[in-house]
């Protein structure tokens, strides 16, 4: 299932480059990247999948909450304190924003499963495993899911 | 009902297509206001987090938030819901100032 974005609860992200996306090829001309771009925006925004997702195929589902206050607050003044450096802020923003995961296996195909840990000043956070098994498909994923988290941080409101 | 072609929705800044440099983005507001879109008001509310910020109003306004949630409110929605706030605010003082010179206009 694939949750649409909210405010109040998990929110699914999926990768842009997940295998099971309909995407044109890496050589198609600018037209259709751009146009790809935007299909795929437009389906993250409003949770309206058809046509982007190949027929019979599960993406990998990442599902996210909004990091507390006092969580993301902690973050930016570790990495403002040059306690964490910017390759870390953008995992530990996935750690503490992630929790839990669909169709992701690791090399030898067993399913990932988020497992916990405390870390003092950020509560609950994912154990540092999940991003090891998504760096080593792509580098990328952690750095668009950072992204995506930091939009979410900082957004005032959907009306604005 | 007839539907738009697509330079005009595209004209119109809808967030289903590309967006048009020669937007003219302001043509759905009711009102005069001093918000600036970004896009249609038909994107907008197909979008989850808009349709959610209006149905927890109710609960906003009473004050039953964390009770309807059954948690405190993030940070970011207790903000949407202000924005809401200050739109339908704004929205009755633009209808209010037009009434008043609707009047006016009439010698009242």
């Amino acid at each position: 299932m694939i949750k649409p974005r909210s405010l109040t609860r998990e929110t699914t992200w999926i990768w842009s480059q997940d295998p099971a996306l309909d995407a044109p090829p890496a050589d198609a001309p600018e037209a259709a990247q751009e146009a790809w771009a935007l299909r795929l925006k437009v389906a993250r925004d409003t949770n309206q999948w058809d046509g982007v997702i190949k027929p019979g195929e599960k993406p990998t589902r990442f599902s996210v909450r909004i990091i507390p206050g006092t969580h993301w607050r902690a973050l930016l003044d570790s990495f403002a304190a040059g306690k964490i450096g910017p390759s870390s802020i953008a995992a530990m923003s996935v750690r503490l924003a992630l929790r839990s995961v669909a169709d992701l296996t690791d090399a030898e195909g067993r399913a990932i499963v988020v497992e916990f840990a405390d870390i003092s000043g950020f509560g609950p956070c994912a154990k540092q495993k999940v991003v090891d098994v998504l760096d080593s498909y792509s580098a990328g994923i952690v750095l668009e899911l950072a992204d995506f988290v930091a939009e979410r941080q900082n957004q005032p409101g959907p009306l604005s | 009902m007839q539907a738009s072609s697509h330079i005009e929705r595209s004209r119109r800044g809808c967030g289903f297509l590309p967006p048009d440099p020669a937007a003219n983005l302001r043509h759905a507001l009711p009102i005069a206001c001093d918000v600036e879109p970004t896009v249609c008001p038909g994107y907008s509310i197909s979008l989850p987090e808009v349709n959610e910020v209006v149905r927890f109003r109710p609960s906003y306004l009473k004050g039953y938030l964390t009770e309807h949630l059954g948690e405190p409110p993030s940070e970011q929605f207790i903000e949407a819901q202000n924005v809401l706030e200050g739109a339908v605010n704004e929205h009755h003082a633009a209808d209010i100032r037009e009434r008043n010179e609707e009047a006016k206009r009439r010698g009242r």
